[in-house]
């Protein structure tokens, strides 16, 4: 995510000053990263797509409010965020359909690389279930390829209080994939789902 | 031996938080967007590009401060004035405001101050036209 910012800056003055087609710079080199981060939040191609729109609409509405003090990638991806964590409470992500479950894998043919994945994809789709604030800084946290101080200048917190976050969410990742009596890490993940939602008031 | 293979050793089904990162990490993750994105993202908006941004208060403000400067100069201007022509009127002479004031009605009637007045008329138009626009959506 290399960024030239004094060309965002351009751009934003020109979008400013009335050229409303410059913003089309802005979407083409930002898109990949807000797609991106919006189907870490939903798991849905096409949702994540709408979300992203939503957080350019925004973006535009409010490019004013930029005030340049950072770089302009930090606000947008903040904004982003933000435009995702209320679209998730308005409609929540689908946890597991029963589609996406594997067959729990038979013992005596089961090898390490299939566990792995499996247990790698159910993994992805249980941050999802976590409470909201683990798993927007588990997410951010990865999204931004482990940068703590990054991450936390997107969720707009401070750099303890993410790590701190970080360390609770992936407990709870731990205990509920930690079983004493062997089990699919899809089902796992469905229970860890099911619990959730139980648990939601 | 038979109890041995009904229960297999399983390795620690512990999670460290290197399986954790290597699940989450980035480089496993993430999609691209499809190739009409862009466009359906400026398409929308282009449909609301007649309000686009706010009015950019931040820049306006030195302006406005200005303004209400010079107003406020006018006001006290004028209020010393009047001021001096009550008090040329209390000392019997009621021609203070009259000399005061006509060089400038003068001035007023000549060709030069309409213009000035429709250099100042104009922006203002301009600008009751634009916030019209901006705050009917």
């Amino acid at each position: 995510m290399s960024v030239d910012v004094d060309e965002d800056r351009a751009v934003i003055a020109s979008v400013l000053a009335g050229d409303t087609a410059a913003f089309a710079v802005l979407v083409r080199r930002w898109q990949g990263p807000l797609v991106s981060m919006a189907w870490r939040y939903c798991r849905d191609r096409g949702r994540a797509e709408e979300m992203a729109q939503e957080a350019f609409l925004k973006a535009y509405r409010n490019l004013a409010q930029w005030r340049g003090d950072s770089a302009f990638s930090t606000w947008l991806f903040a904004l982003a965020a933000n435009v995702y964590r209320t679209e998730l409470r308005r409609i929540p992500a689908t946890m597991l359909s029963l589609d996406e479950i594997a067959e729990p894998p038979d013992e005596r043919l089961s090898t390490t690389a299939y566990d792995d994945a499996s247990r790698d994809e159910a993994l992805r789709r249980a941050v999802l279930a976590l409470p909201p604030k683990y798993r927007d800084a588990v997410l951010l946290f990865y999204f931004h390829e482990q940068d703590v101080p990054e991450a936390a200048r997107t969720l707009r917190v401070p750099e303890g209080t993410l790590k701190a976050r970080l360390f609770r969410g992936r407990e709870l990742l731990r205990s509920k994939f930690s079983r004493p009596k062997r089990k699919s890490a899809p089902a796992a993940a469905a229970q860890f789902s099911a619990q959730q939602v139980k648990e939601a008031p | 031996m038979i109890r041995k293979l009904r229960n297999p050793k399983l390795p620690n089904p512990q999670l460290t938080d290197a399986q954790i990162d290597a699940a989450l990490r980035a480089e496993h993750d993430g999609i691209l967007p499809s190739s009409g994105f862009a466009d359906a993202v400026m398409f929308a908006v282009q449909s609301e590009a007649p309000a686009p941004i706010p009015f950019p208060w931040k820049r306006a403000i030195p302006g406005m401060i200005a303004a209400a400067g010079a107003l406020a100069l006018l006001v006290a201007l004028l209020v010393r004035v009047v001021s001096a022509d009550r008090a040329t009127a209390a000392a019997g002479n009621f021609g203070g405001l009259r000399t005061e004031l006509a060089p400038l009605l003068h001035q007023a009637a000549s060709p030069d101050a309409v213009w000035v007045v429709v250099s100042l008329a104009i922006p203002l138009v301009c600008l009751l036209v634009m916030r019209r626009v901006l705050f009917s959506r």
